[in-house]
């Protein structure tokens, strides 16, 4: 018996250990503690900035039985030290990534939450592999919020005054959802852009071999425009725009709505959330995410999508709607597949 | 009035340090001989020595317990000129994935004193002059 309980052991030892690893940023900390908690003074402290995290924390992901990574940002300063985050100290893989996550609960722009507002054009900067970004904020000291160089990108529920830029030097995805951003140009290569239930308050330009969808997108702005150049795809489909402003090239699906008005709570402000009264985006959204790598039935403060989905990054809920904290989901999955196969393991392991 | 207000500015600026947090190790994907794409590679990542954060005097008021760095502050170095230590070196061409190096400037800290490395050992963190700050920075090549 005793033999069989070190074999077992010995086996599960050799199959590699997964982890969800996790750390702290605080605005509120101060720089040189271990990340390990979200305390602001002490050893296990978190770290002072998102680029001090990315420097200590820079790992091969994928080695052993593979590692997530989870940062979790908080703090009501602004994060404006180190000129921009440059994502590029991890190795990764579709199972083993990076998650930012924000704690902005709010579903409008926020000023009590952890924001970034960095120096350097583009606030951030990645070249890492199934990056994932989730309720985060970038204010506008430049006007890039976040250029995507390398992988694939998952964007979800943030809110950046500025734009999206490519910049991707091989075959490369950014899925998009539930996000307030000011327009992109998909300016680079062999790109695959989707962009699900968001509010963009810029244009969308598309060119260099790249394929873009909008599905479910407010563009707020009159004077957006949305521009398919040198035979490259953008198609449209139950998204709102002003009519004059597109090209003829783009892929126009019949549920688009055009210069419409919008009742947001406070667009100035950067609260996109849908008024009671609102007659452009309200309920005039398709339901579907096929083609759209990640399924969700949410909007950006965690609100379930009923009935006929709204456009843009907010779902009207009468009084009662609240906030559901939007857990690092994409972890959690993969950790349920490393648990799955680590139970396999041992199922088999016990036949044996 | 004017001479306190100069006398106090004097003072500010002699008193005053700026504060560098310091990559105190060598990335994960760094080994010997390597060769040129790994070498390539690894200049995109921080480097053992880089500045990777300039901070106001007395920001760093917490002991450093991360082995990811030191602190190291610098006397009479005002926070508008240490920021130039925080400079990207960076590349616009994208395409061969040569892109920003992360730090233009990092301490070659096996060129310290003995008695500076032991003091970086014991405690992570050292005060030095600007005339040290100057002799031991080293700009990465272009």
């Amino acid at each position: 018996m005793k033999k069989y309980l070190l074999i077992l052991i010995l086996l599960f030892a050799c199959s590699g250990y997964s982890a969800l690893i996790e750390r702290y940023v605080n605005t509120a900390s101060t720089s040189g503690g271990d990340g390990t908690t979200n305390a602001t003074t002490g050893d296990n402290r978190a770290y002072a900035g998102i680029v001090e995290w990315e420097a200590a924390e820079g790992q091969d992901l994928t080695d052993g039985g593979g590692d997530t990574m989870s940062v979790y940002c908080s703090g009501s300063t602004e994060d404006n030290v180190g000129g921009r985050l440059l994502l590029n100290g991890f190795t990764t893989s579709e199972d083993y990534n990076v998650t930012v996550i924000g704690d902005n609960d709010t579903g409008a722009w926020s000023t009590s939450h952890y924001r970034m507002d960095m120096t350097t054009n583009p606030n951030i900067l990645s070249y890492e592999d199934y990056t994932v970004f989730r309720s985060l904020q970038i204010d506008v000291t430049v006007s890039v919020s976040i250029q995507q160089v390398y992988g694939n990108v998952t964007v979800d529920s943030c809110i950046f005054k500025g734009s999206f830029l490519s910049g991707s030097t091989s075959a490369a995805s950014m899925w998009v959802y539930n996000t307030i951003f000011n327009g992109i140009d998909c300016n680079d290569t062999d790109l695959t852009y989707l962009f699900y239930n968001c509010t963009s308050t810029g244009r969308f330009i598309v060119r260099a071999n790249t394929t873009c969808t909008l599905y479910n997108v407010i563009i707020t702005s009159a004077d957006a425009f949305l521009a398919a150049y040198e035979g490259n795809t953008l198609t449209v489909n139950y998204s709102s725009w002003t009519e004059d402003n597109a090209q003829s090239d783009i892929d126009s699906g019949a549920n688009n709505r055009y210069n419409q008005t919008f009742s947001f709570v406070d667009d100035t402000n950067y609260d996109y959330h849908l008024e009671s009264t609102d007659t452009g985006a309200l309920d005039y959204g398709g339901n579907s995410t096929t083609g759209f790598g990640i399924s969700y039935t949410d909007d950006i403060d965690g609100d379930t999508r009923t009935g006929t989905w709204d456009i843009g990054a907010d779902e009207y809920v009468s009084a009662g709607g609240g906030w559901t904290h939007k857990i690092n989901s994409v972890a959690a999955a993969n950790m349920a597949k490393v648990n799955t196969v680590a139970k396999a393991d041992i199922a088999e392991i016990n036949q044996t | 009035m004017k001479y306190l207000i100069l006398f106090l500015i004097f003072v500010v600026n002699v008193a005053y340090s700026a504060e560098f947090l310091v990559y105190a190790k060598e990335h994960y994907s760094y080994k010997e001989n390597m060769n040129a794409s790994e070498i390539k590679e690894n200049k995109t990542h921080y480097k053992k020595g880089d500045i990777v954060l300039v901070y106001k005097d007395g920001t760093l008021k917490e002991k450093c317990v991360n082995s990811a760095f030191y602190f190291i502050k610098i006397e009479s170095l005002s926070y508008a000129d240490a920021l130039i230590y925080m400079s990207e070196l960076a590349s616009t061409n994208l395409t061969e994935k040569e892109y920003d190096r992360k730090r233009k400037y990092h301490f070659d800290l096996d060129a310290f004193s003995q008695e500076l490395k032991d003091q970086l050992e014991a405690d992570r963190e050292i005060t030095i002059t600007i005339a040290q700050l100057e002799s031991n920075v080293v700009t990465k090549e272009e």
